[in-house]
């Protein structure tokens, strides 16, 4: 009896095998490129987000820290709340000289002209006035409010714009919202407050 | 590729992206407890400024547990809890005040129990236990020997079967300078007379130590900020 013909062992892959193999890698490939996107953008955006909130609250202390040892006296204006000024004007104790108070030249933090920025000045409204740009990313109006005559926050303020100085005897309430566009078209928004009291 | 080569690349892979997920997770997470942390910080400090603000006198009376020494009237003041917008309250928290001041005080409870037998009088009143109450690190020891410490609470009572009785829980607090709480730098003379006695100084002291204590449920768990600070007030006396 005459052997049949004898098959000889296959060598590589068909191109079948490759093209599935490859199929599967490309799919693999994708989905891991979409979480990686999906977390890189998620990190991205709570750097961003940790940024503003460190800015804010930098500023913020920057601004409290200033008006911490100003005088109560020369503290101006002097808005009790519903009212608010978004700008303060004080001097501060540079220290004692025989028995007398040593006050520094008058100094002012509140919005620029701009609008969006906190500006700190030295001799405002003089020819020597120095000005400082602490932050240049202020929304106009805290978050919730919007320019209708009413308080939509319910924070005790009708329209107060980004920045705002209430006073209560000798604390002074800061408030502060900055807001930051994304690329993705969306915006950070971070509201802060705090209180001080003024030391002199 | 062999099997084992793809399975070794694919776990290669695998462990890259856990890594890369697992640090964009964390980084999350450290910024909501930052986040946390900076608004209780906040807060802590905006009470003590707040405090700032009130006659030096007036800051134990209104930011004590008693309500009965508020300057305005009982029940007036602040109070020693307070609210932090942000801050969620732990499970089974009573209320919304996550923050809580604390300064030295010894708080003192007494049962007081009022029996009347039959024609008793009402000196028949009388203190049948005194126990000293309070957080960790109370001065143990008797009552305050100085300053006349009014008995608050009462009412209350059971009557009945021909057994008549009334009282209730005393509480009292005093601001002493035998308090112990190295954190808060205490035992300390607190009037000034360099002297640290075991009297109630809330009506003379002129330094107040502070504590203020925020507890809170946070996203990955029960956390809390402890700010202490001290409020002095000194009066050059007149020749």
């Amino acid at each position: 009896m005459r052997p049949g013909p004898v098959r000889r062992a296959r060598a590589g892959f068909t191109l079948i095998e490759a093209l599935i193999a490859l199929s599967l890698v490309a799919i693999v490939v994708v989905k891991i490129t979409l979480v990686m996107s999906s977390a890189s953008d998620a990190s991205a955006k709570q750097s961003a987000a940790m940024t503003l909130e460190d800015q804010a609250r930098r500023v913020l202390d920057q601004i409290a820290y200033a008006i911490m040892s100003a005088d109560r006296e020369a503290l101006f204006p002097d808005p009790e709340s519903p009212n608010y000024s978004t700008e303060v004007t004080y001097r501060i104790s540079l220290g004692v000289d025989s028995g007398e108070v040593i006050w520094s030249d008058e100094e002012a933090i509140g919005l620029g002209v701009r609008g969006n920025q906190v500006v700190w000045r030295q001799n405002p409204g003089m020819p020597e006035e120095r000005r400082v740009a602490w932050c240049n990313v202020v929304r106009p109006f805290m978050e919730g409010e919007i320019p209708n005559g009413a308080d939509d926050n319910d924070n005790g303020l009708a329209d107060e714009e980004g920045l705002s100085f209430t006073l209560l005897r000798n604390s002074v309430t800061i408030r502060l919202c900055l807001e930051r566009p994304q690329k993705d078209g969306s915006t950070l928004t971070e509201p802060v407050e705090t209180v001080v009291t003024v030391r002199n | 590729m062999t099997f084992i080569e793809l399975l070794v690349v694919m776990s290669v892979m695998t462990v890259a992206v856990t890594m890369f997920v697992s640090m964009v997770v964390h980084t999350s997470r450290q910024r909501g407890i930052n986040r946390e942390n900076a608004i209780a910080a906040n807060a802590a400090r905006t009470v003590v400024e707040l405090m700032r603000n009130e006659e030096f006198r007036d800051i134990y009376p209104l930011y004590n547990e008693d309500p009965d020494d508020d300057p305005g009237g009982a029940g007036t003041a602040p109070g020693h809890r307070f609210e932090v917008p942000g801050l969620t309250p732990l499970p089974g928290w009573p209320d919304d005040l996550v923050g809580t001041v604390r300064f030295p005080v010894l708080v003192q409870q007494k049962l007081k129990v009022k029996a009347a037998w039959g024609d008793a009088q009402d000196s028949d009143v009388q203190v049948i236990d005194g126990a000293l109450v309070g957080g960790e690190g109370f001065a143990m020891g008797g009552g305050p020997t100085g300053g006349a410490p009014q008995l608050a609470g009462g009412g209350g009572g059971n009557a009945g079967g021909g057994v008549g009785g009334g009282g209730g829980i005393a509480t009292n607090y005093f601001l002493r300078e035998d308090f112990v709480d190295t954190r808060m730098g205490m035992p300390r003379d607190l009037n000034g007379d360099s002297i640290v006695d075991d009297y109630d100084h809330a009506e003379d002291y002129t330094l107040l130590p502070i504590h203020v204590e925020i507890e809170w449920r946070g996203d990955f768990g029960p956390r809390r900020f402890d700010l202490y600070t001290q409020i002095a007030q000194f009066q050059q006396e007149e020749e």
